[in-house]
């Protein structure tokens, strides 16, 4: 028997179930070869976000804090209560001024920069009661700040979860440093609840 | 003059989804914040902040690539946040397309109304109860799947009722391409449609044509999911046609309202992982721990079903699904009104769904015509399916969410001719009092 594909394939296009088949065929096929070639056993997405390890993260200023590293990319704060304005801060030096000479190599903007993206995951415990908290992001000179973006994080859990943060500090020429804050700030003058604060899949991106 | 009725029952719907727009924008707008329930959520938008990063979807590990969710919410999600970012313009964002595919849902609802009553008021009652009711306005603003999954069984319902009225190769393919989207959301969905086919075969839909209808559609979930078993397979060696989670989630419903069985679900999750341990799979994919809870949790409901058959038996396909059926799942309150006020408002319309049903039969037996009567019993026996399939891992109030849709699509039939009768009962009197009025005045 003989087949004519010029009449098959044509009687095949005008079928709308045979080109619907079609269509889907030549999806699943360009969708295969990417899974084949995109598809890992074991994969590291962390290495996309800054080991937090290496930032020094510690309190600059307030209450003393339990600090424990959760691997290379989680930190928590805790303390049976805070009365004071606490401040948490990558790199080492006073939270307004430029980090010193021991972190400026990790801590300057590259040349070019027009703006710094700062992706971070932040949790609290306790903490959407007598407390606020706030993220800061600081732009230095050679030593003091020139710009920054102050953002209240609103934590509305009373159990330690995190949620993704993305924030944008636009920045000039003149801006060679930057460092990241966590400020945790009492609302009431006695406080008496204890406050974990987490620190997570933290990325610096210089755009 | 003319005089032009601006607001009509065919038009009443766009008032419906502007009223809807403006309580779900209103909750954003003043709670926005605070519409996280930190489970699922803040799960997916991670796993696609992760996507945009590495290019890989993952869920909760990091290390692995996820087998654990279907790919159309990461997918979705990371889109958006490609286009507007993570940060809180890419958040609004997500949360306006929430809303306006919560509105989408509204309009579906309309859709399958008409299709299944023919008539706009009961549409409009239907979308009516649809757009106000506070759960779905909390979850269009919470960023799980369940927005997305509504509005993709709200269309596949229209489309399925589309194609047994039209029987055209048209609605066939829509219907067929919302329903591999709705599997690629939801999976649990994917049985609804199999309860349509009562309707169809009452449409007199040949039968040749319902099974080369059949075929192309086995052949297209087919090809559809290939290339996502395939990148399970690679990942897991193991075939995982879908989502491969079901196993913690089956293991902790034997731990939820069964007498029979002994330990809780922390212990139950320690055993497993020893045995994993033991085992020493090869692979090391945090999905060998599930799957061995989900073998654990099989090994518990045959020790159940051996202790008491009928007990499993009633539990898993009554008394579950009914206490779900009678829950609501409500995670985040809105508008000040509680959860109480709520489930009773919710409940008043479970009732409606039943005197519906007695008009609906009623008709039936009077008038012979079974459109209205199948149509509607297909789509209940299809929400019930899901709700039984659903439960039967874990009866889990989030679950049961999707029934206020087929609920309400339901009950405004009842709420309808409720009214009618009312408004024909009104006027009546109205009439006999005027007549008496009349007859009074020309003696």
């Amino acid at each position: 028997m003989k087949v004519n594909v010029n009449k098959l394939s044509k009687k095949i296009l005008k079928n709308e179930l045979c080109l619907y088949l079609l269509v889907l065929f030549f999806m699943t096929c360009i969708s295969t070869v990417f899974v084949i070639f995109n598809t890992e056993k074991q994969i590291d997405v962390q290495s996309y976000y800054e080991d937090i390890r290496n930032h020094n993260f510690h309190i600059e200023r307030g209450t003393e804090m339990e600090v424990k590293t959760l691997g290379n990319n989680a930190i928590t704060f805790y303390a049976p209560s805070i009365e004071e304005q606490t401040y948490i801060t990558n790199f080492d030096g006073n939270i307004n001024f430029a980090p010193t000479e021991n972190y400026r190599e990790m801590a300057t903007i590259p040349e070019g920069t027009q703006a710094i993206q700062i992706d971070i995951d932040i949790g609290g415990y306790n903490v959407d009661k007598d407390y606020k908290v706030f993220l800061y992001l600081q732009a230095f000179n050679e030593d003091e700040e020139v710009t920054k973006i102050t953002k209240e994080i609103d934590l509305y859990s009373t159990i330690l979860r995190s949620r993704p943060l993305s924030y944008k500090l636009d920045v000039s020429d003149e801006c060679k440093y930057y460092r990241v804050t966590v400020g945790i700030l009492p609302t009431k003058e006695i406080v008496d609840e204890p406050v974990e604060i987490t620190i997570s899949n933290l990325s610096i991106i210089f755009k | 003059m003319e005089n032009k009725v601006l607001i009509t029952t065919k038009n009443f719907i766009w008032c419906t989804i502007i009223i809807g727009l403006l309580l779900r924008m209103h909750v954003m707008q003043t709670m926005g914040e605070e519409m996280f329930i930190f489970s699922d959520d803040v799960g997916y938008l991670r796993g696609a902040i992760d996507f945009l990063k590495s290019g890989y979807i993952t869920y909760g590990y990091r290390t692995y690539m996820t087998v654990f969710g279907m790919p159309g919410p990461f997918i979705l999600i990371a889109f958006i946040f490609k286009i507007f970012g993570y940060g809180t313009l890419g958040i609004t964002a997500l949360r306006i397309l929430f809303i306006l595919i919560s509105c989408l849902t509204i309009y579906g609802v309309y859709l399958c109304s008409l299709k299944v009553f023919k008539n706009y008021a009961v549409a409009n009652i239907a979308a009516i109860l649809i757009a106000v009711y506070p759960p779905y306005i909390s979850l269009s603003n919470i960023f799980l799947t369940e927005t997305l999954a509504f509005c993709c069984i709200v269309f596949l319902t229209y489309f399925l009722l589309d194609f047994c009225e039209k029987n055209t190769n048209r609605s066939f393919l829509i219907m067929l391409t919302i329903y591999l989207i709705t599997i690629f959301i939801k999976p649990t969905f994917g049985i609804y449609p199999i309860f349509f086919a009562p309707l169809m075969f009452y449409k007199k839909i040949p039968f040749r044509q319902l099974v080369i209808k059949g075929l192309v559609a086995v052949c297209a979930i087919g090809l559809a999911l290939f290339p996502w078993t395939l990148r399970n397979y690679i990942i897991t060696d193991d075939i995982i046609p879908l989502s491969g989670n079901q196993g913690d989630t089956k293991l902790l419903g034997t731990t939820m309202g069964i007498t029979y069985l002994d330990g809780t679900y922390a212990e139950l999750v320690e055993l497993a992982d020893e045995r994993v341990l033991e085992k020493n799979y090869e692979i090391s994919h945090p999905y060998y721990r599930f799957k061995e809870r989900g073998i654990l949790a099989d090994e518990r409901i045959e020790e159940w079903k051996e202790l008491n058959y009928k007990n499993y038996f009633t539990t898993t396909f009554v008394t579950n699904p009914n206490k779900i059926l009678k829950s609501i799942y409500y995670p985040i309150q809105v508008l000040d009104i509680t959860h109480n006020q709520t489930l009773d408002f919710y409940m008043k319309n479970l009732i409606m769904v039943g005197i519906s049903m007695i008009i609906i039969l009623i008709e039936f037996i009077k008038n012979k015509n079974g459109h209205k009567f199948l149509s509607s019993g297909c789509i209940i026996a299809g929400f019930t399916a899901v709700l039984i399939l659903n439960t039967s891992y874990a009866p889990l109030t989030r679950y049961g969410a999707q029934n206020a849709l087929c609920i309400f699509l339901i009950s405004s039939y009842a709420i309808y001719k409720i009214c009618d009768t009312v408004i024909y009962a009104f006027k009546f009197l109205k009439g006999k009092i005027n007549e008496s009025f009349s007859n009074n005045s020309s003696l």
